[in-house]
């Protein structure tokens, strides 16, 4: 009689080679040339950010109008993640502790950029300014990962 | 007195591999082409559509709640926005559903699967239940295998046999611009190309593929008023059989005759060989079209391979799946392809005065689920 | 003519962190088995049966044809369905299209997730753009964190009314022997639990459960042969949103118009509930924070706006008082993913049918709110009646 629970652990390892497609393509294109690009909606004229092909209230076709926003912006909201969880890029654990921000950059976008920040998250308050910081051009590789994070402006 | 709900309006992509593409484009592509052959919007007011019904999977898209990438594609926004998780035959089954308790009056189907990203067998692996098959690693195609040698065995279908269906399959689809991989073979391509899994060799295989469909449902009154071709969905089934292969009749396609039995009964048919004109059905691998053409009650079981010799009943004319329909969209295709066919649409590849069609789909592995639709010509 | 749609069945497992002695498929059979008992039927009764969960999160790929033989699916009719969190209430939703389509007559619906089978944070993850912003995921605590951030600084509300939401929660778990989390908790207990992303703490947010819960629809006919008394449900409503989180009406910089307060402002006037607190008995709602609670409250018009932690305050949400919320303990105890949407329509039935027991509420209960939340905000609620 067997009386002792079994599990079993099997790893599902699956590689994804996701298109960009145009719009987002665009936008990580121009992140590489230090850029943030949000796209216009034809009908409701509503910055996307990120760009993507369709507006979702519209239902219309994005088309190529390009706005480039600022670098800088204005933190609307923040967290400072303490419980570690994992980076989907590595498979690891991020250290702990970071601050991740809504930023609403300079330019014109009703919506808010994701991005870390660098401040310590004892001085971070909603309202501050701050600005992007890029990894230099030769490493930069078309990714998010292109600005290493906001810094502080005053 | 049951409603009556017609397909009004039908959209595909092209298939093909779509590297500059991302999902969302794929969608839009579908959604927005048939909204432009229809004239019809998204609307609050009963003048539009009220709401859809999306067919993707997670795994295929990499992407927990992948109807979120597609919500705004499809029209999902302040509006319901359903995503069925199984091949699209499903999803069109379910929208007319929706319809027939009144809560809709109009919706809108899309299924999008985008196959080149992905190694496909890791994921039908996935399929697999874990502790027991698994582990072995069984794909899809391994399995088919198994059942197209238990198939073979049984009947005297012949390898041969198979690889006709690959040769007609592949020289209709050289009339649907569509089609991803259309082109004339001989018996002989077939039977020499590289073995997958024994006796599956590479052109008995469905090709990957990139691709979405769409098609807008509406009740009896609303689909006369915005389309001259209405075409009814008349027959309604689908069902399930059980997963382990050691647990199943391999050679008895049990699920699917369930299935088809169901929506003929609900469309009247008796005589499914001489009342139908057309069937689109989901053939993974080649010998699946001979499989299914028992399963639909087309000819006896083992008669699969004579019916496609005596070519009695216009089978894929499409060029089915082997010509290149990613897996999810799979179902969806074949009731664009034969609501095609019923309005007349279909160019080189028509089957002349078709009234009556047959849509089938397929999901799981060896065919474990079924879903048959039957539709007619409303004019 | 669409028919109607009652419950006539109902069951679910007692929910808890992990089930290492079953695997899904035996899990799922549970609560299949707990609601033909239920109903007093056989399984040959059931025209068909629909499944749901977030597949991605046990790694297997239609999970469906896996469990066939548990879930009672062998030669029935029946398909998956996975919109995300708001799943186990899509597949409600689905079976009652199906009864109300007047093609089967008895169907099952299934929701279910068994999370100790992977990392779900791992697989949540997976629920953002992959290129855009999955690197900076921080799973669903952040949406939580925004909401209940925004809401402090547009109200009076401060961290002590989101710890008593969490105090009641938990008392009401504690009636509840399905519950999975079932503590005896304080209001300091819970502010001095650790910070997750501020102000959401440890103690703010949901578990992960393995669980499964089953629902036997039936149309007007089966239901008057029902065992036990039908509890109707009378109309639905399932509104998704624009992709993106943030746009979903946490981190917009200008609120926007969300999902939940056009579902239900469709809902009530074609039902004619105009005073929703007066015209609803009980609110099964899924609040996977106790911060998202206020907002949410608001946006069901069962108060002015600004005013929801006053009702918290007052303790008027509890099962004695007037305005009884999530009474089995809510989301925030309970929460196997897959099925949490359907649990909500369950313990709402129990309820309507006086069956809850010592979570039953005082008030006579009648009709019920009952909503399924998920993804960027969407919801499908659904609105119950014990009265024909």
């Amino acid at each position: 009689m067997y009386t002792e629970l079994l599990e079993i652990v099997i790893p599902l390892d699956v590689n994804y080679k996701w298109s960009a497609g145009f719009h987002l393509g665009y936008f990580l294109r121009s992140l590489k040339e230090g850029k943030i690009v949000a796209n216009r909606c034809p009908k409701c004229g509503r910055l996307q950010l990120p760009p993507t092909p369709v507006c979702g209230r519209c239902h219309v076709g994005m088309g190529e109008e390009w706005i480039e926003l600022s670098n800088q912006g204005t933190v609307v909201s923040y967290s400072i993640v303490v419980d570690p969880i994992y980076d989907s890029g590595t498979g690891d654990m991020r250290p702990v502790p970071y601050t991740i921000a809504a930023i609403v950059l300079d330019g014109g976008a009703d919506v808010a950029f994701f991005h870390k920040l660098e401040e310590d998250p004892e001085k971070v308050r909603v309202g501050m300014r701050v600005e992007a910081v890029y990894r230099p051009p030769e490493n930069r590789e078309g990714l998010m990962t292109d600005i290493v994070h906001f810094r502080t402006i005053e | 007195m049951r409603r009556k709900v017609g397909i009004v309006g039908v959209y595909q992509t092209k298939f093909e591999r779509k590297p500059e593409q991302h999902v969302q484009d794929l969608v839009f592509e579908a959604v927005k082409g048939v909204l432009e052959k229809t004239g019809l919007e998204f609307s609050e007011d009963g003048n539009g559509i009220d709401g859809t019904v999306s067919c993707s999977q997670d795994h295929w898209d990499g992407w927990t709640i992948s109807s979120k990438n597609v919500v705004d594609a499809a029209g999902g926004h302040l509006r319901s926005e359903e995503k069925v998780a199984e091949d699209g035959a499903y999803a069109l089954y379910y929208a007319v559903l929706c319809i027939l308790g009144g809560h809709y009056d109009c919706i809108l189907v899309v299924a999008h699967t985008k196959e080149s990203q992905v190694d496909g067998r890791l994921i039908e692996n996935a399929g697999l239940e874990p502790l027991y098959s698994r582990m072995l690693g069984l794909d899809f195609t391994s399995c088919a295998a198994l059942q197209a040698r238990q198939y073979m065995e049984a009947y005297g279908v012949t390898e041969e046999q198979c690889a006709q269906v690959v040769v007609k399959n592949r020289r209709n689809a050289m009339d649907n611009p569509y089609a991803q991989e259309s082109m004339i073979l001989t018996v002989e391509d077939v039977l020499s190309s590289a073995v997958l899994s024994d006796p599956i060799k590479i052109l008995d295989a469905k090709p990957v593929s990139d691709g979405a469909c769409a098609l807008i449902l509406a009740e009896e009154g609303k689909a006369k008023r915005w389309t001259e071709k209405p075409i009814w969905v008349e027959g309604l089934g689908c069902c399930y059989d059980r997963h382990y292969l050691g647990y199943r009749d391999l050679t008895d396609p049990l699920s699917l005759k369930e299935a088809a039995k169901k929506s003929y009964s609900m469309a009247g048919i008796t005589i499914p060989h001489k009342e139908i004109d057309l069937v689109e059905l989901s053939e993974f691998y080649s010998y699946q079209e001979l499989l299914w053409s028992e399963g639909l009650g087309l000819c006896d079981p083992g008669g699969g391979g004579r019916l496609l010799e005596q070519k009695q009943i216009p089978i894929n004319r499409s060029g089915g799946l082997l010509s290149g329909v990613p897996v999810n969209v799979a179902g969806l295709n074949r009731a664009v392809e034969a609501s095609l066919q019923l309005r007349g649409e279909t160019g080189k590849r028509q089957v002349e005065g078709a009234k009556t069609a047959v849509i089938h789909g397929t999901g799981g592995v060896c065919g474990q689920m079924h879903c048959v639709i039957t539709i007619r010509r409303g004019f | 003519m669409a028919e109607r749609v009652a419950i006539i069945g109902l069951g679910q497992t007692e929910h808890c962190y992990v089930r290492p002695d079953v695997n899904h498929e035996e899990m799922i059979n549970e609560a299949v088995r707990k609601a033909l008992e239920d109903a007093e039927l056989s399984i040959r009764e059931v025209d068909a049966v629909i499944i749901a969960n977030m597949d991605l999160f046990e790694g297997h790929y239609l999970a469906d044809g896996m469990c066939v033989d548990g879930a009672g699916m062998y030669l029935k009719a029946g398909f998956k369905m996975n919109t995300g969190g708001t799943c186990g209430g899509t597949a409600v939703a689905t079976g009652w299209h199906h009864v109300a389509s007047g093609l089967f007559g008895t169907v099952l619906v299934i929701g279910w997730q068994k999370q100790d089978a992977a990392s779900s944070i791992a697989a949540l993850l997976t629920a953002r753009e992959p290129l855009y912003d999955r690197g900076m995921a921080a799973g669903a605590v952040g949406i939580f964190a925004t909401m209940g951030l925004r809401y402090m600084q547009e109200t009076g509300c401060q961290e002590e009314h989101a710890a008593l939401a969490r105090v009641i929660m938990a008392d009401n778990a504690r009636r509840n022997h399905h519950a999975h989390l079932k503590p005896e908790l304080t209001v300091k207990q819970v502010l001095d639990s650790r910070v997750l992303v501020w102000p959401v703490r440890f103690l703010h947010m949901s578990p992960t459960s393995c669980g499964a819960c089953a629902l036997i629809l039936g149309n007007e006919r089966r239901a008057k042969r029902a065992a036990k008394k039908p509890v109707w449900i009378k109309d639905l409503e399932t509104v998704h949103r624009e992709n993106a989180v943030w746009r979903g009406g946490c981190v917009e910089p200008k609120p926007t118009i969300t999902a939940i307060e056009v579902a239900a402002s469709r809902l009530y006037k074609r039902n004619g509930i105009t005073k929703p607190a007066k015209d609803i008995d009980v609110w099964e709602l899924y609040t996977p924070s106790s911060w998202a609670l206020f907002p949410w409250m608001e946006l069901l018009f069962i108060c002015e706006k600004g005013e929801a932690w006053r009702l918290v305050e007052k303790e008027a949400i509890r099962i004695e008082n007037e305005i009884p919320i999530e009474p089995s303990g809510g989301v925030v105890s309970t929460n196997p993913i897959g099925a949490s949407g359907m649990i909500r329509v369950v313990e709402a039935a129990l309820q309507l049918r006086g069956e809850a027991g010592e979570h039953q509420v005082s008030k006579k209960a009648e009709t019920a709110i009952t909503t399924a939340w998920g993804s960027a905000n969407w919801v499908v609620m659904f609105y119950l009646s014990n009265r024909f």
